[in-house]
C-alpha cells in the first residue's frame, strides 16, 4: 500500500485538511500542537478502526476526536495505491457513522466489517505488524532511549528494555515461552501425581501436602475433605437410623409381648388356682369312680371265688387225665423203637453166625513156619548170589565126537555133545564139573570154600521143602496168601459179633423176648403234641384260676379294711361325691387356659419366659437410648443435604481445574510443535544479518555483526564485541533504530507499504543522526517514510541528504 | 358440608444456609417461618378446620428449642380445629422419648397443635363433618419400607371422611433410586383404601395444576424455596372434601423468596442485554440470584458484561456468579495483538485450529500476556 493522500474532516481540532504523499521520505514538520498526532491518529483509525463500534468502544476509542466543543462524530478519507489500483477510503465515526472503500472504476463497498476485512488484505500485514513496526510512535523510539538512559548500570533492566525496543514487539523466545509454561504447569500441577491422578505419595487429607500444593490439588483436597463430611454425616444418619430402627423392634416386641404379660399376670394366680383345682378334681373323680366299682364288685366276689374254684376242680381233673394219657402216648413212642431194635438185633446175630461159619472154613497157617520159610528164602538167595560171584569160564575142544556129562554151579547136571568141529565155551558159578566115563573133572572157583556154600545151600532148600510140605503149600507165597485170606475172616466174625454184642444194649436175648411180648398191650393215645398242648392249657387255666381266687380274696381282704363294710363304703360314696361338686363349682368361678395352650404350666412357662425377656430388652432398650443420646449429641452440624451441595460446588471447581490441567497439557504439546516447525522454516531468517548491516552503517562500521536471541540483540560484534547490555546508550539508540528498520525491509519486502516515524532523532547527537538520515534515506528508496517533526533541522537535513519533501497540505 | 384443609410439607425450618452471607443467611433461615405464618393466616382467613402438616416441619431433629417453640407458637394462631403435624423423615421420631417431639409436645401443650408421632388414627367430629385421619409418620431419617401398610386392615366406618397423611417417596413421582425413603407406590394407597392422602417429602408439587376428580393423594411440595434446585415459588393445597370424598383443590403460592439459577452461554451483547433484561425483572430485593455463565465475548463486552452485573449485584438478597466467560479469540485478534512470524502469533494461531478446545488459546493468551507484563 503506497499512501496518496490523507483528508481530514473533521478530526480532532482539524476541521477540514489534506495532506498529500509522495515516493520516498514525505516530511510534516511544524511544532508541537501543529497536528502531527492528529494526523497519525488518523491514519491509523482510518485504516484499522472499523466504524460499527459498541457506544462504549465508539466513545473509548474515537470519542476524543470528535470536534470540540459539542462535535459528534469523526471523519478521515484516505487515498491509497494498492494491487495497481487507486483506492479511496472514507470512514465517519459516530452520528452518521459509514465506511466506504472503492477502487477507481469499481463498485465500492459499504459495510464497514467488509470494508475492514478489504483493508486487511490490501495492507497485507496483520495490524499488530502495522501497530508495532511500521508505525514507529513518538515514544516508542526516544522514551526507549529515555529509559535506557534512565536504567544505566542496572543490567537486568537494559537487557529488558532492550528487548522492548528491539525485538519485534510482542514476540517471546520460544525458552521464555517454555520455561514460563512449565513453571505454570508445575504451579498448576503443585504436589498433583498425574500418573496416579491423585496426591504426590497418595498424600491424602489425613496427611495433605502443605506446600507447594497447586490449585489442582487445592481443589481436590477442598472436595474430598467435603466428602469426608459428607460420610460422616452419612455414617451418622446411618447409625442413628440403625439405633432407631433397633428401638423401634425392641418397643414393638416389647409392645406385642406387653399384652401377654399384662394379660398373663392378671391369669397367673386363677391360672394357679384352676391348675389344683383342676387336679384335684380329676383325682376325685378317680377316686369316686374306683369306690363305686367297688360298691359294685363286693357283693359278687365270693360268688366269683366259688365259680372260680369250681372251674379249677373240673380242670384239675382234666389235667390227670391229660397227664395218664401222655404217659401211655410215650409208652407207644418208646415201644416202636424197640422193635426197630430188636429187628437189629437179629440182623446183628444172623451176620455174626454167617461170618463165624465161614471163619471155620479156612485153615491158619503156623505164624513161626512161615516166618522161618521167610528166612530160608532169604538164606538161599543170599548163597545162591555168593556162588554166583565165583564165576568160571570153560572151554572144552575135542578131537573126536563124544558125548559128556556136565554140572555147573548149583545146576542140575546136563549131557553135552561135543563135536571137534565147534569149540564148547561156556560160563559156571563156583564151580565146574564134567564127567566122561570114568573121568570126573571138578573146577572149583579159588577165593573161597565153594562147596561149603554148595552144602548151606542145599541143607536150606531141604529145610524149605519141609515146611511147605508141612503147610501143605507149594510155596511161600500161597502160604502167605492162606495166611492172609485166614486173618480177614477172623476179623469179619470179630466185628459181626461186636455189633450183635451193641445191638443187645446190655440186656440178654431174653429179656428182650419179655419186653416185646409186653408191647402188644398198650392201648391206643392222642399224639403227645397234642396232648402236652392240652397239658399247658390245663395248667395255665388252673394258674389263673388260682391267682384270680387269691385276687379276689385278697380284694375282699382290702375292702374290708378300707371300708369295714359296704354300709361304711356307701357313706364314702356321698361324702366324695359332695367333695368332687364343690371342686367343680370353684373351678367354674377361675378365668380359662387362653387359646394354643395344651396345659397351664405350659401357659406360664411361657408367661416366665416373656418376662424375662421383657427385662432384658428394657436393659438393650437402656443401653441403646444412651447410644442414641450420644449419637444425637455428637449430630454433625451440616445435613447431608447440605454437604452434597457443598460438595457439587467443590466438584465443579475440581473438575474445572482438572480441565484447566489438560488445557495447560495440551497447550504444551502444542507448543512445542510450534517451536520446532519454526526451527524449520524461520520467518525471521535474515533479520540478524539486515540489523547487522544497519547498525553497521549507523555506528559506522564501529559494530558488523548482531547476535540475536530470538527477536532480541543480545550481542554485538566488530572492533569490540560486547554484550549489549554494556553499549552506550546511544549505540543502543542506534542499534533499535537498526532493528526497526530491519524489521521493516522484512515486513514490506515485496510490496508497497510505509514506515511511519515520528521525531526519532529527538536525543540523537549529530553524527548518529546523520548515520540516521544516511539508513532511512536508503530504506526510503524502497519504501515509502512518513517522518513527522518538530525540529525545523531535522527536516532540513532529511531533505537535503535523503531526498525528504515536505508533505503538500492544503485546508 | 366440606371439611376444609390447608395441607403444606416440607417446611424445613433449621436450615443453616450457611453457605450465604450474614444478611442473606437471616432472611432465609426468618423466610421457613414466616412463610409458614402466612400460611397459617391463610387457613384462618378461609376457615380451614384442619391445618395439616405432612412431614420436616424441622429440617433435622437437632433444631433448637427456640426453633420449636416458634414454630409451634405460629401454628398455634390456627384457629381451626387442629394443627396436625406428622414427623417427616428430616424431623422423624425414634420413640417416646425423641427429644425433638418431647420438647414440641412440651411447647404445644394446651394448644390445637398435634403431633403425630406414632402409626395411629385421629378422630374428629363436628356438626359440619365427621372425619378420621391416619398417620404415618416415619421413625427415621431412611427406611425401606413405607409405613401406610396398616392402614389397609384398619376399620372404615362409612359415614366418615378417611384422610391418610404420610410422609416419604412416591413412585413415579420422585426419585428414589436406593428405595431409601419410605417409598410408597399408587397401589398402595389404593390398598389403604382411603378417600385421599395428604403427604410430603418432594419438594415438588402434585397433582399437576388444573386436575380433577378425587385424587389419590396430594403433594404440596416446598412451602418457599429452599436453594437453587427449587424451581416454584412455594406451594401449598387448598382442599375442600364433601362428606363423599368429593374433591376440590387449589394450589396456594406461598414463598417470598426466590432461588435463580441462570445458567447462560454468552457469544455477543445481544446475550448480554437478554441477560441484563432477566435480571431487570426479577424481583431483585427477594431473589437469591445465582448466575452460571459460560460463552466468549470480546474484551469489550466483557468489560460491559461485568460492568453490567456489577450494577446488579447489590440491588439482590444475593448475588453469585461463576463466570467461565472466555475473550473471543480469532485470528484477527491475535493478527491485531502479535505481528506475523512472532511465535505468540503463531503459537496462538495453531491452538485455534484446535476447535474441540476453543479455550486452549485463552489458555495461552493469558500466560503471554502476564509474560508480557513480567
Amino acid at each position: 500500500m503506497k499512501l496518496l493522500s490523507i483528508r481530514l474532516h473533521p478530526f480532532g481540532g482539524t476541521a477540514n485538511r489534506t495532506c498529500t504523499l509522495g515516493d520516498g521520505i514525505n516530511v510534516l514538520e511544524g511544532p508541537n500542537e501543529f497536528g502531527k498526532s492528529t494526523l497519525s491518529n488518523a491514519l491509523w483509525h482510518v485504516l484499522f478502526t472499523p466504524t460499527n463500534l459498541t457506544p462504549a468502544n465508539l466513545r473509548n476509542t474515537m470519542g476524543r476526536w470528535y470536534p470540540k466543543p459539542g462535535g459528534d462524530h469523526t471523519r478521515a478519507s484516505l487515498q491509497f495505491h494498492a494491487d495497481g489500483q487507486i483506492w479511496t477510503l472514507q470512514k465517519t465515526w459516530g452520528a452518521g457513522a459509514t465506511s466506504s472503500l472503492q477502487a477507481e472504476g469499481a463498485a465500492g463497498i459499504a459495510d464497514a466489517g467488509k470494508v475492514q476485512e478489504q483493508l486487511i488484505t490490501l495492507l497485507r500485514r496483520n495490524e499488530a505488524t502495522w501497530r508495532h513496526v511500521l508505525f514507529t510512535g513518538q515514544a516508542q523510539l526516544a522514551a526507549t532511549m529515555e529509559q535506557l538512559r534512565a536504567s544505566s548500570g542496572k543490567i537486568d533492566e537494559v537487557q529488558s528494555l532492550l528487548a522492548g525496543a528491539a525485538a519485534i514487539p510482542g514476540d517471546i523466545p520460544p525458552e521464555k515461552l517454555t520455561a514460563a509454561l512449565e513453571d505454570r504447569i508445575t504451579h498448576h500441577f503443585g504436589r498433583w501425581d498425574i500418573g496416579s491422578h491423585g496426591p504426590e505419595r497418595g498424600r491424602g487429607i489425613d496427611n495433605p501436602w502443605a506446600n507447594g500444593v497447586g490449585p489442582l490439588l487445592a481443589a481436590w483436597y477442598a472436595a474430598e475433605r467435603i466428602r469426608r463430611k459428607l460420610h460422616e454425616v452419612i455414617d451418622h444418619e446411618k447409625a442413628v437410623d440403625d439405633i432407631n430402627t433397633k428401638i423401634h423392634s425392641i418397643t414393638d416386641d416389647m409392645g406385642t409381648d406387653e399384652d401377654f404379660v399384662r394379660t398373663g399376670r392378671t391369669l397367673r394366680d386363677g391360672l394357679g388356682k384352676r391348675s389344683g383345682l383342676e387336679e384335684r378334681c380329676q383325682r376325685l373323680a378317680g377316686e369316686l369312680r374306683l369306690l363305686k366299682d367297688i360298691m359294685v364288685a363286693w357283693p359278687g366276689a365270693a360268688q366269683v371265688i366259688q365259680g372260680k374254684e369250681t372251674e379249677l376242680t373240673g380242670v384239675a381233673k382234666d389235667l390227670e387225665s391229660t397227664e395218664a394219657e401222655l404217659k401211655n402216648a410215650r409208652k407207644r413212642i418208646q415201644a416202636e423203637q424197640m422193635r426197630v431194635a430188636h429187628g437189629l438185633l437179629a440182623k446183628a446175630k444172623e451176620e455174626w453166625q454167617r461170618t463165624a461159619a465161614h471163619l471155620a472154613e479156612s485153615k491158619a497157617v503156623a505164624p513161626e513156619l512161615l516166618n522161618e520159610l521167610k528166612r530160608l528164602e532169604k538164606e538161599i538167595d543170599r548163597l545162591r548170589i555168593n556162588i554166583a560171584a565165583q564165576k568160571l569160564t570153560a572151554k572144552l575142544e575135542i578131537a573126536s565126537s563124544l558125548t559128556v556129562k556136565l554140572q555147573r554151579g548149583t545146576g542140575e547136571p546136563e549131557i553135552l555133545s561135543l563135536t571137534p568141529s565147534e569149540v564148547w565155551e561156556n560160563q559156571a558159578e563156583g564151580i565146574f564139573r564134567l564127567e566122561y566115563q570114568d573121568l570126573k573133572l571138578s573146577v572149583e572157583s579159588g577165593t573161597g570154600d565153594v562147596n561149603a556154600l554148595f552144602t548151606d545151600l542145599e541143607t536150606a532148600r531141604q529145610r524149605h521143602a519141609e515146611i511147605l510140605l508141612t503147610l501143605g503149600h507149594e510155596s511161600l507165597a500161597a502160604a502167605q496168601l492162606a495166611d492172609t485170606d485166614h486173618q480177614k475172616r477172623l476179623a469179619e466174625e470179630s466185628t459181626q459179633k461186636g455189633l450183635y454184642r451193641a445191638a443187645l444194649q446190655g440186656r440178654s436175648e431174653e429179656e428182650w423176648s419179655v419186653d416185646m411180648a409186653a408191647l402188644a398191650d398198650l392201648p391206643e393215645t392222642r399224639s403227645v403234641e397234642v396232648l402236652e398242648g392240652e397239658k399247658t392249657r390245663l395248667l395255665g387255666r388252673k394258674a389263673e384260676l388260682d391267682h384270680d381266687i387269691r385276687e379276689e380274696r385278697k380284694k375282699i381282704d382290702q375292702w374290708t379294711r378300707d371300708h369295714l363294710d359296704l354300709d361304711s363304703l356307701t357313706d364314702k360314696i356321698l361324702t366324695q361325691t359332695a367333695e368332687a361338686n364343690l371342686a367343680k363349682q370353684e373351678l367354674a368361678g377361675l378365668p380359662d387356659l387362653p387359646e394354643g395352650f395344651a396345659t397351664i404350666p405350659a401357659y406360664l412357662d411361657l408367661l416366665g419366659k416373656k418376662e424375662t425377656a421383657r427385662e432384658e430388652r428394657d436393659q438393650q432398650l437402656k443401653e441403646l437410648k444412651i447410644e442414641q443420646g450420644r449419637l444425637t449429641g455428637a449430630a454433625p452440624a451440616n445435613t447431608a443435604e447440605e454437604l452434597r451441595a457443598d460438595l457439587e460446588i467443590k466438584q465443579r471447581e475440581f473438575e474445572r481445574q482438572q480441565a484447566t490441567g489438560q488445557a495447560l497439557l495440551r497447550i504444551q504439546a502444542k507448543l512445542q510443535v510450534v517451536i520446532a516447525d519454526r526451527g524449520i522454516d524461520d520467518p525471521m531468517q535474515g533479520l540478524a544479518t539486515a540489523v547487522s548491516s544497519h547498525f553497521n552503517k549507523l555506528t559506522d562500521g564501529r559494530y558488523r555483526d548482531v547476535t540475536l536471541d530470538g527477536t532480541t540483540p543480545v550481542r554485538v560484534g566488530g572492533t569490540l564485541a560486547l554484550d549489549t547490555a554494556l553499549l552506550s546508550q546511544g549505540t543502543l539508540g542506534s542499534l533499535a533504530l537498526a532493528t526497526r528498520l530491519a524489521l521493516s525491509e522484512l515486513y514490506l519486502k515485496g510490496m508497497d507499504g510505509f514506515f511511519l516515524l515520528d521525531d526519532p532523532f529527538t536525543d540523537m547527537d549529530s553524527t548518529r543522526r546523520a548515520a540516521a538520515i544516511q539508513a532511512i534515506g536508503s530504506f526510503a528508496a524502497n519504501h515509502q517514510v512518513l517522518f513527522f517533526t518538530c525540529h525545523p533541522e531535522h527536516a532540513g537535513e532529511l531533505q537535503e541528504k535523503a531526498g525528504g519533501r515536505n508533505l503538500q497540505v492544503t485546508g | 358440608m366440606s371439611l376444609r384443609i390447608l395441607h403444606t410439607a416440607d417446611n424445613h425450618i433449621g436450615l443453616s444456609f450457611n453457605q450465604y452471607p450474614e444478611a442473606a443467611r437471616e432472611r432465609l433461615i426468618d423466610e421457613r417461618f414466616a412463610a409458614l405464618e402466612r400460611l397459617v393466616a391463610t387457613a384462618n382467613e378461609r376457615a380451614a378446620h384442619f391445618f395439616v402438616v405432612a412431614g420436616d416441619l424441622f429440617d433435622k431433629t437437632t433444631v433448637t428449642k427456640a426453633q420449636i417453640e416458634r414454630a409451634v407458637k405460629l401454628l398455634g394462631k390456627f384457629e381451626g380445629e387442629a394443627v396436625l403435624v406428622l414427623a417427616g423423615n428430616h424431623d422423624f421420631c425414634e420413640g417416646p422419648d425423641s427429644k425433638l417431639w418431647k420438647s414440641f409436645r412440651s411447647s404445644a401443650e394446651g394448644s390445637r397443635v398435634l403431633a403425630l408421632t406414632e402409626p395411629g388414627t385421629k378422630d374428629f367430629e363436628s356438626d359440619d363433618y365427621k372425619v378420621r385421619f391416619y398417620a404415618s409418620p416415619c421413625p427415621s431419617k431412611h427406611g425401606k419400607e413405607h409405613m401406610i401398610g396398616w392402614v389397609a386392615g384398619e376399620d372404615k366406618p362409612p359415614d366418615t371422611l378417611h384422610i391418610g397423611i404420610a410422609h416419604g417417596n412416591v413412585e413415579g413421582l420422585g426419585l428414589d433410586a436406593d428405595q431409601r425413603y419410605f417409598n410408597m407406590a399408587d397401589s398402595d394407597f389404593r390398598n389403604a383404601g382411603l378417600h385421599t392422602w395428604l403427604l410430603g417429602h418432594i419438594h415438588v408439587p402434585a397433582p399437576a395444576p388444573g386436575t380433577t376428580g378425587k385424587p389419590l393423594y396430594f403433594m404440596p411440595g416446598i412451602h418457599t424455596p429452599d436453594s437453587v434446585k427449587c424451581s416454584h415459588p412455594g406451594h401449598a393445597w387448598w382442599i375442600e372434601l364433601e362428606p363423599d370424598g368429593t374433591c376440590r383443590h387449589e394450589q396456594l403460592t406461598t414463598g417470598a423468596i426466590r432461588f435463580v439459577r441462570m445458567t447462560l452461554a454468552l457469544h455477543h451483547a445481544d446475550d448480554i442485554r437478554d441477560l441484563k433484561t432477566k435480571c431487570e425483572s426479577l424481583d431483585a430485593p427477594n431473589t437469591i440470584l445465582d448466575l452460571q455463565l459460560t460463552g466468549r465475548l470480546r474484551e469489550e463486552e466483557v468489560a460491559e458484561l461485568n460492568a453490567m452485573l456489577g450494577d446488579l449485584r447489590p440491588r439482590f438478597l444475593d448475588f453469585s456468579r461463576d463466570q467461565d466467560i472466555a475473550s473471543v479469540l480469532d485470528a484477527a485478534t491475535i493478527s491485531k495483538r502479535f505481528p506475523e512470524g512472532t511465535l505468540p502469533g503463531t503459537f496462538l494461531d495453531a491452538l485455534l485450529e484446535d476447535e474441540a478446545h476453543p479455550g486452549d488459546a485463552n489458555l495461552a493468551l493469558d500466560l503471554i500476556e502476564s509474560l508480557q507484563k513480567s
